[in-house]
């Protein structure tokens, strides 16, 4: 444990550069806000107006000026409002992220002991060489794009079938309580969830199957074996645990594409969280939205990471371990 | 011998695509870009798949577009996979400074939302297919290098490379004839993730309509399938699943050579046989 | 080795229910598409069916954009923002279906002073916020002294307020006087600017936090971000009792709209029907398609500053490649008008007849030979001037690519070598229109761009995108087009009251133009709408615009 907290200064310094870098990175693309204020009216907007429009938003002053000023309001929580919705940001965030936690931990959860429990049963089958339809079918559902299994699920399920609603994340009128409700989220959760489970299943897999593969050839399995420990104990204990660690390696690794990928997966199924959000925010240019979008999306990440930094210290026994650390003193 | 089997099958694949590739004009039946029927066209004998919303052969689409995802995938892999085993080597070999300092900038770089990041960058490099590729490659290295890091770190402390070490053996000597050895199937593993990263993150983008300029890409054929309504008039089925279909064959085919590799490239794995 | 065992069945188990999954997935499009069958929709809001036909209880429209809060300042987009805002809040005249200006909130009698710099109108009676208190002329002097001196973040509000010099108030009668004649008032000023409460907003730091009150005919009930708008209908609404009492405002694009159309789940949608659906949505028996003639312009914009566009000679070459029957019947599937050299679509009192665009490659090949780009290159494209090669690049962003994609190929085929950049809308505009300030140097050879009807449309339209007054009237003169006849023919016609004077300049100017084709317009997209009759037959299809809009509702 005290490993993993000394880890926690690098998450900090990690979340500073992400405030950073969130300030300035929608500050360089193409395009000025105040053409998205004006572009619509149909009327030509003069020098004098457009000034008008910036100072409105503090975008006249000196970049400096400008961040000190995004660090003030980040800490007090001041999120200011969203160009183009309109609505204070920290409302809007706020609707959105439950969506993109409940799609992302069902996920991460379903994927995980799914795939990995797949990658070790076929780690075990390869001796007879049994695996192969298993690896062959993992391999395939990998090799297709997350968006195209979306659009395949939504056209098949959604639009012939009918079986599951086209988008949103809950019926709108639909005044449902307590079950009925939960049942009515599940429901619009389905084929989003179903399709990004498809897409992150094979990154399990993978490592957990070679994480099993390699512990098994390790000499001190070699010796629980001749010691004569009873198979499935070997198989749960000794191999499962080890070969296990790099899935969470994985799973650090795996979260910012599973954020980042529920922008396209979010757009697909217009799943009202974080992605398409942040989506919006793009193609609106929306400085601000788009800045704590991508400031959130960065330390849920962040954060996703520490965790799994966490775990890995407390389920590796080499890492775990105080003369671990020492052995291992460059692991930081 | 499942292996070989996996190997043969992969190549074949792989050769097929890259066959297709070179050789698109002449089996194309059409210049892709020209009006060779009317809009929306369905299957007949003249068009295969059909024809797109502008009148353009899906199936001479298809064919030329295998050349954009193979150049975007090799040029991608190429930069991302050379960075990844260099710095996860490195970390996981040095230890100490070295490693905490590439692990946060990898971190860091992980963290950054992947899509928006190139959105941004393709935008301000006024894009061709050579500067995203390159953007690509540029972002998409932490993922193996972390992974690169963990395998080095555990070979570094086994029995085998101590010993080698013991023996006297320099640290350069050990990274390029035993670690590096030892990673291979790694390795060969890795750079079918990033190929396949590489590919799948192309065709996202260009579905997502931040293609530069008019290419002929599966990724840009979903996009005009979905912005046409293919999956409410039927068009999807010759329209949007061969695309895909495509994208799957060229990904699963690297998967193929890849898991053969692996096994080959493992000595302990195949003793065990 | 029990568990293990238990497991591994579980795991084949799980991989064949996903394999077999993923085969349904696969296999399922091989049977014959039924796409207007999507199975018993989901409906989060089907209509209630035993209504008396006269007053329906809710109907689902959905709105494709979040609109923010739909009050005047938190107005975000013309199209479908200010179509919904009509609902809500209502203006002193407003634009009827016959596209024409008429008096709303004002008595039929109104008087315009010959100079056409006063306006003299007389509030209704009967008039009430959604709060029931009632609206006064102090609350319309109110709103334009408040987005003339106050409220100036919104150019559109402001502008309009600008306009007016001075009101002034006497009972329920008001008088606006102008600083220079303008025969247009009603319609760009009266017509448009929503009224709003000056007990609400006056004196308050932020308005955007105040809720909607308007006085239209219904009422902001509820609104969730980027989920859905609830009206409710004011019953005592002084032009009659709505005719559905709730409307439900699903946010969804138009494809998800058009999907969920075509299922049965919405009366209608705030946006118009993608053209390759037409057959689909004409053959369901609860559909209703009306097709109108579409008043916003494509176009492909010639920087009339940078070689070889400099030369009118070299522009009028490009027109002559451009096959706009070829664009028309491809990107619109015959959906469309084609564009006039005059700017002005016929269908509006100032369309000149015979400006037209000549298709004519041979002519177009003669002119470039005789403009001196004779020499071609191995792959016969022609070089510079200064025997160079030479590539044109059009702009684009991902909408029309298609049309960039096709004018390339016309382009090549006159040996014209062309590149097409495509670029996100904002990075278009900063190249094309840098801060939408028309007078600072533009970054672009010829581009893809599109004007909304209202620009067209309005009187003296011309004069915005032809004049050299660049900072001035000629604000979306894009081209840089520069031409001293026509400035003087644009200053004497913003000058003149006489309706005859102005039918004659306004001619001038448009031949003066299609002369030296600045740009070229290529079509004018046709308005189709898609209404379910089956769940409601009120709708009112007005000129140029929505289905969905406040007169659908009202008696």
């Amino acid at each position: 444990m005290t490993g993993a907290l000394r880890r926690l200064p690098h998450y900090l310094i990690l979340i500073a550069a992400m405030v950073a870098l969130n300030f300035f990175l929608p500050r360089m693309m193409p395009g000025s806000p105040a053409t998205r204020l004006a572009s619509d009216s149909g009327y030509a907007v003069t020098a004098e107006e457009r000034e008008q429009i910036l100072g409105f938003y503090n975008l006249d002053k000196p970049m400096g000026e400008q961040f000190a000023m995004f660090l003030e309001d980040l800490v007090t929580l001041d999120w200011g409002r969203s160009f183009s919705k309109k609505q204070p940001i920290f409302d809007l965030i706020k609707a959105a992220l439950p969506w993109t936690l409940l799609l992302a931990v069902c996920n991460i959860a379903i994927a995980s002991v799914i795939g990995t429990f797949l990658g070790a049963l076929s780690a075990f089958m390869r001796k007879r060489g049994r695996d192969k339809p298993l690896v062959i079918g993992m391999m395939a559902l990998s090799a297709m794009p997350a968006f195209w299994i979306g659009m395949m699920l939504l056209s098949v399920f959604g639009v012939r079938l009918g079986w599951f609603p086209l988008f949103g994340a809950y019926s709108m009128w639909g005044d449902y309580t307590g079950m009925a409700y939960v049942a009515d989220v599940l429901r619009h959760l389905a084929m989003p969830l179903a399709t990004s489970v498809l897409a992150s299943l094979a990154a399990f897999f993978t490592t957990a199957r070679y994480g099993v593969l390699n512990t098994m050839e390790h000499d001190y399995i070699r010796m629980a074996r001749m010691r004569g420990v009873p198979d499935a104990r070997v198989k749960t204990f000794y191999i499962m645990r080890n070969g296990f660690i790099p899935v969470f390696v994985v799973l650090m690794t795996q979260m910012g594409f599973i954020l980042s990928g529920s922008l396209v997966i979010e757009k697909i199924f217009t799943y009202p969280g974080l992605g398409l959000l942040l989506a919006d925010a793009v193609v609106a240019r929306d400085y601000p939205l788009m800045q704590y979008a991508f400031l959130m999306t960065s330390i849920m990440v962040a954060i996703t990471m520490f965790l799994a930094d966490v775990l890995h210290y407390k389920l590796d026994p080499a890492l775990g371990s105080d003369g671990g650390s020492e052995k291992h003193g460059g692991h930081r | 011998m499942v292996n070989k089997g996996f190997f043969a099958a992969g190549a074949t694949i792989l050769l097929f695509l890259v066959f297709i590739a070179v050789f698109a004009d002449i089996l194309a039946p059409y210049d892709p870009s020209a009006i060779s029927g009317s809009p929306f066209e369905p299957p007949t004998d003249e068009h295969m798949l059909g024809t797109n919303d502008i009148g353009q052969d899906i199936f001479s689409e298809l064919l030329v577009g295998t050349r954009y995802s193979l150049a975007v995938g090799l040029i991608t892999t190429a930069i991302s996979a050379s960075l990844a085993v260099l710095i996860g080597m490195a970390a996981g070999w040095a230890g100490g400074l070295v490693d905490s300092v590439l692990m946060k900038v990898s971190s860091f770089v992980l963290a950054i939302p992947y899509i928006p990041l190139i959105l941004v960058i393709s935008a301000l490099t006024r894009g061709s297919i050579w500067s995203l590729a390159i953007v690509m490659g540029l972002t998409a290295w932490p993922e193996m290098a972390r992974i690169i890091r963990t395998q080095t770190m555990t070979l570094k402390h086994s029995e085998y490379i101590t010993s080698i070490a013991a023996m006297g053996a320099g640290s350069t000597y050990i990274l390029k004839k035993h670690i590096a050895r030892e990673l291979l199937p790694f390795i060969a593993y890795s750079i079918t993730a990033r190929f396949r990263t590489a590919v799948l993150a192309e065709s996202t983008l260009s579905f997502l309509g931040f293609a530069p300029g008019i290419v002929k890409s599966w990724g840009t054929m979903l996009y005009y399938a979905q912005a046409s309504n293919a999956f409410l008039t039927g068009a999807w089925v010759w329209w949007a699943i061969p695309p895909g279909i495509m994208i799957t064959l060229l990904t699963l085919g690297l998967s193929f050579v890849s898991y053969s590799i692996e096994g080959k490239m493992d000595p302990r794995l195949e003793g065990r046989k | 080795m029990k568990p293990l065992k238990l497991s591994k069945r579980l795991c084949t188990l799980l991989a064949v229910a996903l394999i077999a999954g993923l085969f349904a997935s696969c296999a399922s499009p091989g049977a014959a598409p039924s796409p207007a069958s999507p199975a018993q929709p989901p409906a989060p809001a089907a209509p209630d069916q035993n209504q008396t036909p006269d007053r329906l209880d809710t109907l689902t429209v959905a709105i494709t954009y979040d609109e923010n809060t739909i009050t005047p300042v938190t107005y975000v987009r013309g199209t479908p923002g200010l179509d919904v805002m009509r609902f809500i809040y209502d203006s002193l005249f407003t634009i009827s279906p016959d596209n024409v200006a008429v008096p709303w909130m004002v008595e039929d009698d109104y008087a315009v002073g010959a100079d056409m710099q006063t306006f003299a109108v007389t509030l209704r009676d009967g008039l009430y916020w959604h709060d029931g208190t009632p609206v006064t002329a102090d609350d319309v002097a109110f709103t334009f002294d408040y987005f003339k001196n106050v409220f100036t973040a919104y150019t559109r509000w402001t502008n309009i307020a600008r306009q007016v010099e001075s009101i002034d108030v006497n009972g329920r009668e008001l008088v606006f006087n102008l600083e220079n004649p303008n025969p247009g008032f009603i319609r760009v000023v009266l017509a448009d600017m929503p009224i709003v409460s000056k007990a609400q907003y006056e004196g308050v730091e932020d308005p955007t936090e105040l809720p909607s009150l308007g006085s239209g005919a219904y009422r902001l009930a509820e609104y969730r971000v980027g989920e859905f708008y609830t009206l409710e209908a004011m019953d005592d609404y002084f032009r009659g009792t709505p005719s559905v009492k709730i409307i439900r405002m699903p946010i969804m694009d138009v494809s998800a709209a058009q999907q969920a159309m075509l299922a049965g789940q919405l009366a209608g949608y705030t946006g118009g029907v993608s053209v390759e659906l037409i057959d689909i949505f004409s053959g369901s028996p609860d559909i209703e398609l009306v097709s109108s003639d579409g008043y916003a312009s494509t176009l492909l914009l010639m920087s009339n500053v940078r070689p070889p566009f400099d030369d009118a000679d070299f522009r009028r070459a490009i027109s002559l490649a451009l096959d706009l029957d070829q664009l028309v019947d491809i990107i619109t599937l015959g959906n469309a008008t084609k564009g006039t050299a005059g700017y002005v679509r016929d269908g509006l009192d100032e369309h000149v007849t015979g400006l037209d665009y000549t298709y004519d490659q041979n002519a177009a090949n003669t002119l470039l030979d005789s403009l001196g780009y004779a020499n071609k290159d191995a792959d016969g494209m022609r070089l510079g001037l200064d025997g160079s090669p030479m590539e044109l690049e059009i702009l684009t962003s991902g909408t029309r690519a298609r049309d960039a994609e096709l004018i390339s190929m016309q382009l090549e085929s006159v040996g014209l070598r062309i590149r097409v950049t495509t670029l996100d809308p904002d990075a278009l505009d900063m190249r094309v229109w840098p801060d939408f300030d028309t007078s600072q140097p533009h970054d672009y050879q010829m581009a893809m761009f599109g004007w909304s009807a209202p620009v067209v449309q309005r009187n003296g339209a011309i004069i915005g995108v032809c004049s050299s007054d660049y900072a001035g009237v000629g604000g979306l003169n894009l081209s840089h087009y520069d031409s001293k006849e026509f400035d003087a023919a644009a200053e004497a016609f913003l000058a003149s009251v006489d309706p005859a004077e102005r039918a004659m300049l306004n001619e001038q100017m448009q031949r003066t133009a299609a002369g030296d084709f600045p740009f070229v317009t290529l079509y004018f997209a046709d308005n189709i709408n898609a209404v379910n009759t089956q769940q409601y037959s009120g709708w009112v299809f007005p000129k140029g615009g929505l289905a969905v809009n406040v007169f659908s509702f009202l008696p």
